[in-house]
């Protein structure tokens, strides 16, 4: 009973005081199963649930030879969407716990930051949950869902910025840089270099922040 | 329990019943068309033409135009289709999405089964024993000489046809619609659900319209 009071008051805090939670976390050295299993979930119910309401807008329209792909697709889409989620979540953490080194910060474990990245998708559970109204009684309110997943995906983005900050014992000027700049620039050149290279360009984005990081960490 | 549990146990049934609902598939919820496999990298064509000898020809679009015409110079049906995966599988014409043009011969005494997901159907003088059209949105409109049955289905679409009946028979006609009308010789019947039988003669030739709008002109002297 007592862990299952731990985990509520850990998931209230993240949105109630998250740098404060944040800090808790790395302090008691939590593991990261709970924001995994947090992260996890809401990737799996907002892709299939989107997925699977647009599938079914389009399924007033009956499609005689492709109804059956759609059907496929739409009951893997959350399978797909936990897969891509946690690919998303260890690239945007390792860049932002690179970018973190760059910029001269040795504290902080990559570790801690993947669990905390994981626990602020934390707000996207309410969009998620109205989503989960709109699949069973009104496209209306799934499509209100789906608009309602950007400012709360910006909630989201602030409590990384707090996690990062807390991780890195940075200000928030500094953890807005090494969570939003320094990402959003390596995404920037990887997508240019790999719409001029193909994937050599991916891979040579890849192996050149590598170069960077270890120049820097001589 | 303070304010951080509350909020804690609220994030987690929110969560659970998101992850709860998302596990419906969604065939408990929509009825889908099944059909076989025609996609772009199985038949690795986007057009296909040839003839459809048979008196039974079903033609299976999801989408787009499908033409159909009468057409005295030829002996045999033929099929055009251009668009995303046309196939012919013995006398059905298959494409997800473009446009398909049927010719059918002077006099053809077969069966056309047309099943449309969203488009427009035209016919133009079309001759045939009967006719079925099933289509989710769109149109069916253009002019054809039956012998025996015609049934016309939208989900949501609008009908607009010329039918020519032989002279001997009387036509049984069935709508259903928002907005139906109908014209024979000379006198038109209108209203939302119609049932008359128009004509005199041993042969009846059925007609059955479900749609939105429907109006149908009921000619004798051909087919």
């Amino acid at each position: 009973m007592r862990e299952l009071e731990d985990v509520l008051y850990r998931l209230g805090k993240v949105l109630m005081a998250p740098r404060e939670a944040f800090d808790t976390h790395i302090v008691e050295r939590y593991t990261s199963a709970l924001p995994l299993a947090l992260y996890v979930g809401v990737s799996f119910a907002l892709s299939a649930l989107t997925v699977k309401g647009f599938v079914g807008l389009l399924g007033q329209i009956p499609l005689y030879n492709i109804g059956w792909l759609l059907e496929l697709l739409a009951n893997l889409a959350g399978v797909i969407g936990v897969a891509g989620g946690l690919v998303d979540l260890l690239i945007y953490s390792s860049l932002i716990h690179v970018t973190a080194r760059l910029m001269g910060y040795e504290e902080g474990r990559w570790d801690d930051i993947i669990g905390l990245v994981a626990f602020s998708s934390a707000p996207l559970v309410f969009p998620t949950a109205l989503a989960a109204v709109g699949y069973l009684f009104s496209h209306i309110l799934l499509i209100v869902s789906v608009v309602l997943v950007v400012p709360f995906s910006l909630w989201s983005l602030y409590l990384i910025v707090v996690a990062t900050s807390v991780n890195y014992e940075m200000s928030m000027g500094n953890a807005i840089v090494a969570s939003v700049v320094g990402p959003l620039v390596a995404v920037i050149v990887a997508i240019a270099l790999t719409s001029k290279l193909g994937a050599v360009g991916l891979v040579i984005t890849v192996i050149g922040i590598a170069l960077i990081y270890l120049e820097r960490r001589r | 329990m303070g304010n951080e549990e509350k909020l804690g146990a609220l994030i987690l049934a929110l969560l659970l019943f998101s992850v709860a609902v998302s596990l419906v598939p969604t065939s408990l919820k929509y009825k889908y068309g099944t059909g076989s496999i025609p996609l772009p990298w199985m038949t690795g064509k986007g057009s296909y033409s040839g003839s459809i000898p048979s008196d039974t020809i079903s033609l299976i679009v999801d989408m787009g135009q499908v033409d159909v015409t009468g057409d005295p110079s030829i002996q045999e049906p033929n099929i055009v289709m251009e668009g995303v995966s046309p196939v012919v599988e013995e006398r059905t014409g298959r494409m997800v999405a473009g446009r398909l043009a049927l010719h059918l011969p002077d006099g053809w005494d077969g069966e056309l089964r047309v099943k449309m997901g969203m488009g427009a159907i035209t016919l133009r003088d079309v001759p045939v024993r009967s006719l079925s059209v099933e289509l989710g949105v769109g149109s069916v409109d253009g002019s054809l000489e039956v012998k025996e049955n015609v049934s016309v289905r939208t989900d949501k679409g609008s009908v607009k046809l010329t039918i020519y009946v032989p002279e001997d028979v009387k036509v049984h006609v069935k709508v259903k619609a928002l907005e139906g009308s109908i014209y024979y010789d000379g006198e038109k019947v209108e209203g939302g659900t119609i049932e008359r039988t128009f004509g005199h003669g041993e042969r009846v030739v059925n007609v059955e319209v479900d749609s939105y709008s429907v109006q149908l002109d009921l000619r004798r002297g051909k087919g």
